[in-house]
């Protein structure tokens, strides 16, 4: 059914994001993180997947958010973009939501900075906001930004 | 129909690429002998297939073209015609075009718009010349068959034509040219390769996290079945290694063509002697250096073989030889470019480099030959000006330095002046595995490859006089009288703070021209790594890639020359040029002797000439036995005489300590002399360093053994006359035969 869209609920902070569910290759919990040193900040380390080399994306300091406990669990979703092997960094992956094409809003006002730029709009959910990612722009390379986090 | 019929063309193009490029070195070998019938036949064939074939795909410009060819190669298997160079040339010619055409098909499915007629005439008027000639010879039948015709002809059978059918007959259809390799090989997508290859690394790793678990397990049957797929895997990490690589024929075979065309345009008479080409070599590392190698080539011919007077005025053969040798040694593939020509003109290239203002006049007169010489890789030593001079030489030698750099090869030069000039590249067999070695630092691990690593340096813990120095804020290290930059790994990848308290590491490093040393808390393990490319969100950074270790962990591979660059202490070669050495040389630079330096049991300083050392060694003390007045010990199965220095000098002081308390250690560096033939060892207090000293002026030694004093290091050193010293502990050690030893 075309008026139909399904997400992937991800959270980041306390935010509910969604990303379309056929963007999402697998889902890791707690994979080992090899930091890169000097890299933009954004860009969390490299995960070894199965042998194959994936560049971890942190969506908390993409979006700008604080950052989470040190300690704290997280979750890895590993992205079918292309050639080149991408992953989120997030605090958790929730279920697939199912919602009408016509519940897509702009992204509220309330978001600001980088956060804005990342989200293309909103659904609503019966209690919260489903903010949806706008993959292209959170993964395309970050060499011209600031540095600042 | 339109897809078999697209097949059929792309065998076709691959297939007659490949028998062109050795039609190009059998022309040229034919030349050489011109009366090898094999050599003939098997030009022949190659042309005769393509004419075949491109019959019957309806290429009639190629068709045109090949049957001029094919009368002319008749005639010349026939023994009617003599080959002469204008003949090969042409006929290189006719390669050119049909090249051309095959190019062009390729690329859209035509022939192209370009008119061969010119080539077809300039053959067919060979044939005509040879079918003049002929007349007056008994007739022999028509060599030449009828266009686009593979079939039979009905025709007189005579010794003669029988044989020829013979000789032709397998080339009615099919190329007969190497049956056998076409039989037991295809080709393969390299993408399909690639694929084969990263799985194997996935194998490896499963492998390893199998073994590693199974180490606590005691089942032995689980046991045996992982070390046959440990076995297994290994062997097929070979063999896909294997697939992908190719003999260097592959570029070598396009060079006799090369070296003919460039040497008559030149004027010149050049040969070229192929050896190894069997050589296998990765598919990427063939396509990284096959540029280099021909530029190489390019030079012998143009600026080291001379003209042929001049060449015969020196006494030489008129005709110039370049050999070409691959080979494997060790990890690496070693070619050797090497031409008998001119060798290098030692003071032209100075006259050039400091026009080109890449060493002042100052520096020029300071340089060894050996420097001077790798002047000519330096960037912006080419110019224009250099490519009409035939005496200079080094045209973009400095691209061809950082092509062979860039995939982790060397490249050096020797010279004779007057007789031989040689290039030799080493490379790496493939650029997927890598030789590094791990270092620890900031408690993250990080791969060196070892191209880059010139030796390891252990910081000894209390040994403050060896450490780290600052200069002007910069922490230099004393490495045998050099000062080496230091860069702190940690700080440099802004992981920790400066000072490095914990460094006890330093990896002596090559970066461009210039050395350095990286400080790394610890220094692990060498291993053979499979390199990982990092995506293009971390390009920029002083990483090669990464590589997945043994378990599992990610180590980045640093990338030393961008890390010398923004670690400022390697900069642009050419505004540094040479503050630094370019390399450690084999020999002491000029005006100063290579000493070894020796700390005795006072802290007093002694340096022995390193021309008499042959060994280091350290021996238990307990070895040393005493045989009549002299002490031994058993060395590499001999009896080797061993002297105390402190105890073979005289005496200096009333308060030297007593041999036992100079003697703590059970083991004891020796030193292994060499004076007159005869072997001899010097124990020692400590060995500290070897450094380039200038010993001219020092003083006279102040007592019997030393040879003189002098300032090394900052510090007053004894040079030891390691003759008068070992007279002095055993009167008649010059007098004696070593046979005498063992008794």
């Amino acid at each position: 059914m075309r008026g139909q869209q399904q997400f992937c609920t991800l959270t980041a902070g306390n935010l509910l994001l969604g990303i379309q569910v056929d963007r999402v290759q697998e889902v890791l919990r707690d994979t080992a993180i090899t930091p890169v040193p000097l890299a933009h900040p954004a860009i969390r380390g490299l995960i070894n997947l199965r042998g194959q080399i994936v560049t971890a994306i942190d969506l908390r300091r993409r979006l700008g958010l604080p950052e989470a406990p040190a300690d704290a669990s997280f979750m890895t979703v590993v992205l079918g973009v292309g050639a080149e092997a991408l992953a989120l960094v997030v605090d958790g992956v929730g279920d697939v939501v199912q919602v009408p094409a016509d519940s897509f809003e702009a992204p509220p006002d309330t978001l600001r900075g980088d956060a804005r730029r990342m989200i293309g709009g909103a659904h609503k959910l019966e209690r919260r906001l489903l903010l949806v990612l706008n993959l292209e722009t959170v993964i395309e390379p970050t060499d011209g930004e600031s540095e600042a986090s | 129909m339109g897809g078999g019929m697209s097949a059929i063309i792309a065998e076709f193009l691959a297939e007659s690429a490949e028998n062109l490029d050795r039609m190009d070195q059998d022309l040229v070998e034919l030349e050489k002998r011109p009366d090898d019938r094999e050599v003939i036949e098997r030009i022949f064939r190659t042309i005769h297939t393509i004419k075949g074939t491109c019959g019957f795909l309806a290429f009639s410009k190629l068709e045109a073209v090949t049957h001029s060819g094919e009368t002319v190669l008749a005639h010349l298997r026939d023994g009617t015609l003599r080959l002469t160079p204008e003949v090969t040339t042409t006929l290189l010619r006719m390669v050119d075009s049909v090249r051309e055409i095959l190019a062009h098909i390729e690329s859209d499915g035509t022939e192209g718009a370009a008119d061969y007629s010119e080539i077809a005439r300039a053959l067919d008027v060979i044939d005509a010349e040879v079918a003049a000639g002929k007349k007056k010879k008994p007739a022999r039948p028509e060599p030449e068959r009828p266009p686009s015709a593979p079939v039979p002809r009905a025709e007189a059978v005579t010794p003669e034509t029988a044989r020829r059918d013979l000789d032709r007959a397998p080339a009615s259809g099919e190329p007969t040219a190497v049956p056998a390799v076409s039989e037991s090989s295809l080709r393969v997508d390299v993408t399909v390769l690639d694929l084969l290859m990263n799985l194997v690394g996935e194998l490896v790793l499963a492998r390893n996290q199998i073994s590693q678990n199974l180490a606590g397990h005691g089942d032995a049957a689980l046991a045996a079945a992982a070390q046959r797929l440990d076995a297994i895997t290994g062997d097929l990490q070979e063999a896909v290694m294997r697939a992908r690589m190719q003999p260097i024929s592959s570029i070598l075979t396009k060079l006799p063509r090369f070296v003919r065309d460039l040497a008559l345009s030149a004027g010149k008479e050049v040969e070229i002697d192929l050896h190894g080409e069997e050589t296998d070599l990765d598919k990427s590392v063939l396509e990284a250096i096959k540029t280099s190698l021909l530029h190489l080539v390019r030079n012998a011919v143009d600026h080291g073989i001379e003209a042929p007077d001049e060449r015969v005025a020196k006494g030489k053969p008129r005709t110039g030889i370049i050999q070409l040798r691959a080979a494997h040694e060790g990890g690496a593939v070693m070619i050797e470019v090497r031409d008998d020509g001119a060798g290098l003109d030692n003071e032209r290239i100075l006259e050039r480099a400091v026009e080109a203002g890449i060493v002042s006049r100052d520096e020029a007169g300071a340089l060894s030959p050996v420097q001077v010489e790798r002047l000519v890789f330096r960037p912006g030593f080419s110019t224009a000006r250099t490519v009409t001079n035939v005496s200079g030489r080094g045209v973009g030698l400095d691209v061809v330095r950082a092509n062979v750099e860039s995939i982790g090869g060397s490249v050096e030069m020797q010279s004779e002046p007057g007789r031989s000039t040689t290039f030799r590249i080493k490379i790496p067999l493939t650029l997927a595995i890598v030789s590094v070695i791990l270092v620890r630092s900031a408690g993250q691990r990080f791969a060196i490859p070892q191209s880059s690593v010139v030796e390891l340096v252990r910081l000894g813990r209390g040994q403050d006089d060896l450490g780290i120095e600052f200069v002007h804020g910069v922490p230099v290290y004393r490495l045998r009288g050099r000062l080496l930059p230091l860069v702190t790994l940690s700080r440099e990848l802004g992981l920790g703070e400066a000072g490095a308290p914990s460094a006890e590491s330093i990896v002596v490093l090559q970066g461009d021209d210039r050395q350095f040393g990286l400080l790394v808390d610890s220094i692990d393990d060498s291993q053979e790594i499979v390199v990982k490319p990092l995506g293009p969100r971390l390009g920029g950074l002083p990483f090669a890639g990464a590589t997945i270790l043994g378990d599992g962990s990610i180590a980045l591979i640093l990338d030393v020359l961008r890390l010398g660059l923004t670690a400022g202490v390697v900069s642009d070669a050419r505004l540094h040029a040479l503050e630094l050495e370019p390399a450690p040389p084999a020999t002491a630079a000029p005006g100063t002797t290579r000493m070894l330096l020796i700390q005795g049991a006072d802290d007093e300083r002694m340096a022995i000439d390193l021309d008499r050392v042959s060994r280091l060694e350290s021996v238990q003390r307990s070895r040393i036995e005493r045989v009549g007045d002299t002490t031994v010990v058993q060395y590499r199965g001999e009896i080797l005489p061993v002297v105390e220095l402190q105890q073979a000098l005289p005496e200096r002081r009333s308060r030297r300590r007593s041999d036992d308390s100079a003697a703590p250690a059970d083991e004891a560096p020796v030193v292994i002399c060499t004076v007159d033939g005869r072997a001899c060892g010097l124990l020692v207090h400590r060995i500290l360093d070897i450094v380039d000293a200038d010993l001219s002026d020092g003083t006279a030694g102040s007592r019997e053994g030393v040879r003189s004093c002098a300032v090394i290091g900052g510090r007053v050193n004894e040079i030891i006359d390691l003759a008068a010293v070992l007279r002095r502990c055993d009167p008649t050690f010059f007098s004696r035969t070593p046979a005498r030893e063992g008794s």
